[in-house]
């Protein structure tokens, strides 16, 4: 089934079913839900500005997915930056801030195991996120991210690894 | 020999292929390292899982987002389709225009008159109305059942202004456009007189050799030539105050009104109403 981005049945009908992979994308790269939302709603913007027509559903959410992460990256990247400056000028580390959703949550190890993603490289956090939150197979996140299958089983793995090593460090892993 | 991680981990992922998963799914029945590992792995994937952002976390930003989403973007596209279906071009909109004025006023003075003695100067007006760009016909009728049928062609809208005018309707013919059309209106071009403009020539004055004078060295020099070579004596009017208007033309020749003496004339102002020989060239003479 075509998909016109500017088409109001068809916009409606991927915003329903994308919402939740690209929200959860933006994130789970993030963790900041205002700047998540910010960042949904641009990218819904830019898909409904362009004017653009998939010749599927699915690829229409690949493109989507493929903006919300590239959004979520420059920022994560420019808070980063930000985070640098403010830390030289007061020259001391500063404390893991929690939001308000996460105290909400209230399952350690589910926060736990967001903080620990925060501390992995960007390369490896984004195919984690598209693997692990967005119930996308290696083929498709090779697509969304233009690199090999190969890469992204290497990356995954490599991924896990890290935050296996992360999570031990918390003492959170092994919860059973 | 023993999996490595990479393999479990693609296996666990689902995404290991056959016979490969079939040969690790028959080596951890016995293998108990491979399936320790195995199932440190599978709770770690379930760890990350369990972080997953949940559906209920996000509802409000996502009603939040699609109500923006509807306002800004869904409504600008409606607006666009109904801009688009309304937009025509300005020269066919405005023939269109002018004759549903048209019409309306000749509709207002027919069911006003409807009574009396109908008038069939325009009963039916129907016109073909040539426009630069595209040849519309803009055919209007009269809800009157009057017989004849008269083009817009035969009429200017100055005659049937007039028309209208002379029944005694007031008519205002405005054109309204939201930008300034720079194209020109061919139905309306024609009636329209435009006023000539009135170029006033400036005047050149030369001194004695010939060479042309600056309006500085004009106000300075005594004697003025014209282009031939002939002297020109320069006229200084000075208003008068408005009540000695009447009275200098009324009780004095205008050959004697002082102020309209020439100061440059060598002749000084002449005093006697009855100027016999008034020197030649003195332009106090009427």
């Amino acid at each position: 089934m075509e998909v016109k981005s500017s088409g109001y049945e068809s916009f409606k009908q991927v915003y329903k079913e994308v919402f939740p992979v690209i929200m959860r994308v933006a994130y789970h790269v993030t963790y900041n839900m205002d700047a998540s939302e910010d960042i949904c709603q641009e990218a819904f913007i830019r898909f409904f500005d362009r004017g653009l027509i998939f010749p599927s559903i699915d690829e229409a959410k690949y493109w989507l997915i493929r903006v919300t992460k590239n959004l979520s990256i420059n920022y994560v990247k420019r808070k980063g930056r930000e985070k640098v400056a403010v830390d030289k000028i007061k020259k001391q580390p500063l404390p893991a801030a929690k939001t308000g959703e996460e105290t909400v949550i209230g399952n350690e190890t589910c926060e736990m195991v967001r903080q620990a993603i925060q501390l992995l490289p960007e390369k490896l956090r984004a195919v984690l996120v598209l693997k692990e939150y967005s119930d996308l197979n290696y083929k498709e996140i090779a697509n969304i991210l233009n690199i090999t299958e190969s890469n992204v089983k290497v990356r995954v793995h490599r991924a896990k690894l890290q935050l296996e090593k992360l999570l031990k460090q918390e003492g959170v892993h092994v919860s059973r | 020999m023993c999996l490595d991680d990479q393999v479990l981990s693609t296996y666990i992922d689902g995404e290991l292929a056959e016979p490969w998963k079939t040969q690790v799914e028959e080596h951890l029945l016995h293998c108990t390292i491979c399936k320790s590992r195995f199932n440190q792995l599978k709770d770690l994937g379930n760890d990350i899982k369990s972080a997953r952002l949940r559906e209920e976390e996000f509802t409000v930003q996502r009603d939040r987002i699609w109500q923006y989403l509807e306002k800004n973007c869904v409504a600008v596209v409606k607006e666009r389709f109904i801009e688009k279906r309304l937009s025509f071009k300005a020269p066919v909109f405005v023939a269109a225009a002018a004759a549903f004025a048209i019409l309306f006023s000749a509709g207002i003075y027919f069911a006003a008159n409807s009574n009396k003695d109908i008038i069939p100067e325009i009963p039916v007006v129907s016109g073909q109305v040539d426009t630069e760009t595209s040849n519309s016909i803009v055919a209007v009728r009269a809800t009157d059942s009057a017989p004849a049928a008269m083009s817009l062609q035969d009429l200017t809208i100055e005659e049937i202004l007039q028309l209208l005018d002379d029944r005694g309707f007031e008519v205002d013919l405005s054109l309204k456009s939201v930008e300034p059309l720079t194209v020109s209106l061919p139905v309306i071009d024609t009636p329209i007189d435009v006023m000539e403009e009135v170029v006033e020539e400036e005047e050149v004055y030369y001194d004695q050799e010939g060479t042309q004078l600056t309006v500085e060295e004009i106000e300075l020099s005594e004697t003025l030539y014209d282009v031939e070579g002939n002297e020109v004596l320069l006229e200084i009017i000075e208003i008068a105050p408005e009540e000695a208007v009447p009275e200098t033309l009324l009780e004095e020749s205008p050959s004697a009104d002082p102020v309209s003496a020439d100061p440059v004339s060598e002749n000084p102002p002449v005093e006697n109403p009855v100027s016999e020989n008034p020197p030649e060239g003195n332009p106090a003479a009427p």
